[in-house]
């Protein structure tokens, strides 16, 4: 994963940059080994980024 | 979220802020417990008693939903985790993240805490979306 | 926002900013004065590149500084919010919100307007009581329910980081200070316009930017629906304030925490019954003028179908709904507007001409490395 991270992050940056304000725009997140709940087939994914305190 | 079970997954990444003194061992201690099947157990137990935090509550919590605490100590401690974590922050900042919580709904970005309503509107467009 | 949140040792009502606030006031009255020189009511024009203050040029060193400190939760009490909380480059710089969003336990009152060409505004907010973005730009970080930093110590928490302290020596010649903070930040500001919008286009000459059905709601806009009365020129507005009685939330009125946030606002603008108050008076704080009660901004309709929900408090959800507001004559009792009998297809068409002319090209924000 962490390889494939790394190889993943050029594309983000580039996703992210684009990403603007347009009217709907979308960002790629890997899941990578995150702790996931729910079926690997669910049609909606969140992904939450997290501080604890 | 439980209206959703089977349409909808959770997953959580780390983007502990480093002015927070116990945001960093927190999340060690959600993965830490994660290495004992219990991540969400603990997860759910953090977010509830933030920002209890410290050490000694940390373990406390690591008793009440029944790890094995000397294994726990030890990954706490050791900062068994540290690595995942880091590689979730740089994803974070790659991300232009500037901000927790942050969420991401099939990839559309969501700053801040917000009314249970919001979340539920854009969870019902992408549902609607899917069919 | 407005206020200060009871941090500053200084007076209530006039933060420091006030004082460069009032050099750069008058450079860009100047600029706004020339400004709206091209606009004619009934009429909407071109936007030219937005007025630059004499006092604070624009430089590329000043504007990455003020992009920091725009995403920077230092900026906040407890760390949780930036500027960027409220205004999400994302969603065309508001946030989506009716209520925008608020320091964490306390509750917003209003609407977070989009910062998209408000370097254009003459005045800020939806009363208009700031009149420049750099005197603006202290008060949501003072405010109570949305930054909650004493500026004194924003000052120090600023001066111990050193990539910053660099920063500020390259771009001004000297220490970090509030003024500086603040002129920063709308240095950023100045470079959120629209550019290439499709009205834009059309009025130069290009047809064919707008669809059959656009144009058609151009002809509305500027005919039937008597918009144009208020919405014109190169921003779409008088740049003047008018009572369309807007409903209030009844959901927002019984809220306690909202009725803080109101009688706090009020106390400090000198609003004698504040603790009974139970509604926006607008524009009325800042005059005490009784034909300002519950009078707002006109605001710019550039960007505006990135921009809902609509109105100072966020009430109509769609651009739908706001047509609707207009054809019905607006709120309750209002005597800024009358009914306008629109059929069917031309609420329609004059929907198409908001929602595609008038948004400029896609602002590519990337979040700078915050030192
Ligand atoms: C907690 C949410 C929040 C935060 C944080 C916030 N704002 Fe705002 N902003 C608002 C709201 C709400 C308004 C409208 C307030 C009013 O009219 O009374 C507003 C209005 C403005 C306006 C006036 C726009 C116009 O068209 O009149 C500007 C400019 C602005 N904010 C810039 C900033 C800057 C710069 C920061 C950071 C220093 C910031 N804001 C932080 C919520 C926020
Ligand atoms: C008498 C002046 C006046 C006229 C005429 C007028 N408006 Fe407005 N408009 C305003 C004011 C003032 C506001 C802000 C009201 C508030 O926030 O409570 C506004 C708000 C709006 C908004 C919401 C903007 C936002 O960012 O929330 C839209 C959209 C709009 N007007 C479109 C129209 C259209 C379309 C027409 C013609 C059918 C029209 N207006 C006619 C004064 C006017």
């Amino acid at each position: 994963m962490a390889g494939a991270a790394k190889r993943l992050f050029p594309l983000l940056l580039l996703l992210a940059a684009f990403s603007a304000h347009g009217a709907e725009p979308r960002v790629s997140v890997p899941v990578g080994d995150s702790p996931v709940l729910g079926p690997p087939g669910a049609s909606v994914t969140l992904v939450e980024f997290i501080d604890y305190q | 979220m439980k209206e959703y079970r089977g349409k909808i997954r959770l997953v959580v990444k780390h983007f502990p802020y480093r002015y927070r003194d116990l945001s960093l061992m927190a999340s060690e201690a959600a993965l830490s417990a994660g290495d004992q099947g219990k991540f969400w157990e603990m997860h759910r137990l953090l977010l509830r008693n933030s920002p209890r935090l410290d050490r000694g509550s940390l373990l406390g919590y690591a008793g009440e939903i029944g790890l094995n605490v000397k294994k726990f100590t030890g990954s706490l401690d050791g900062k068994a985790h540290s690595g995942n974590i880091e590689r979730d922050r740089q994803l974070a900042l790659a991300l232009g993240i500037y901000s927790t919580p942050t969420l991401f709904i099939n990839g559309r970005r969501v700053v801040g805490e917000r009314p249970y309503e919001y979340f539920r509107r854009i969870v019902e467009e992408e549902l609607a979306a899917a069919r | 926002m407005n206020i200060s949140g009871g941090s500053s040792r200084k007076s209530l009502r006039r933060p420091d900013s006030v004082r460069i606030a009032a050099l750069l006031r008058i450079g860009a009255a100047m600029a706004c004065l020339l400004f709206a020189g091209s606009a004619t009511a009934g009429s909407l024009a071109r936007l030219p590149p937005p007025p630059v203050p004499a006092g604070n040029p624009q430089t590329p060193g000043k504007i990455l500084l003020g992009k920091k400190l725009f995403f920077d939760r230092r900026l906040s009490g407890d760390g949780t919010m930036s500027c960027a909380s409220c205004h999400i480059p994302d969603q065309a710089y508001t946030d989506g919100q009716d209520i925008s969003q608020s320091y964490p336990t306390t509750r917003n009152w209003r609407n977070a307007p989009t910062l998209i060409n408000a370097a254009y505004a003459g005045a800020l907010f939806h009363d208009g009581r700031a009149a420049s973005l750099e005197e603006q730009a202290l008060f949501p970080v003072m405010s109570s329910f949305e930054m909650n930093l004493n500026l004194d110590f924003l000052e120090e928490k600023i001066r111990i980081v050193p990539e910053y302290v660099a920063a500020f020596r390259k771009v001004f010649g000297g220490e970090p200070t509030r003024e500086r903070i603040a002129m920063a930040i709308a240095s950023f500001e100045r470079t959120l316009v629209s550019s290439n919008a499709p009205l834009d286009r059309f009025l130069a000459g290009d047809e064919t930017a707008l669809s059959r059905e656009a144009r058609k709601g151009y002809g509305i806009f500027t005919g039937k629906g008597k918009c144009a009365g208020c919405h014109f020129g190169a921003l779409l507005s008088d740049g003047g304030y008018h009572a369309l009685n807007v409903p209030e939330n009844p959901q927002d009125r019984k809220d306690p925490r909202i009725a803080a946030t109101r009688r706090f606002v009020a106390k400090l603008s000198q609003y004698a019954e504040y603790r009974t108050l139970e509604e926006d008076p607008g524009r009325y704080l800042v005059t005490k003028d009784r034909k300002d009660w519950k009078a707002f901004r006109t605001p710019t309709l550039r960007e505006i179908a990135r921009t809902a929900p609509y109105m100072h408090n966020g009430m109509l959800a769609t651009l739908e709904d706001v047509i609707e507001f207009f054809d019905r004559g607006g709120g309750d009792g209002n005597r800024a507007l009358s009914p306008l009998g629109l059929t069917g297809e031309e609420k329609h068409d004059l929907k198409t001409f908001l929602a595609e002319a008038l948004s400029g090209d896609d602002i590519a924000t990337t979040v700078p490395e915050i030192p």
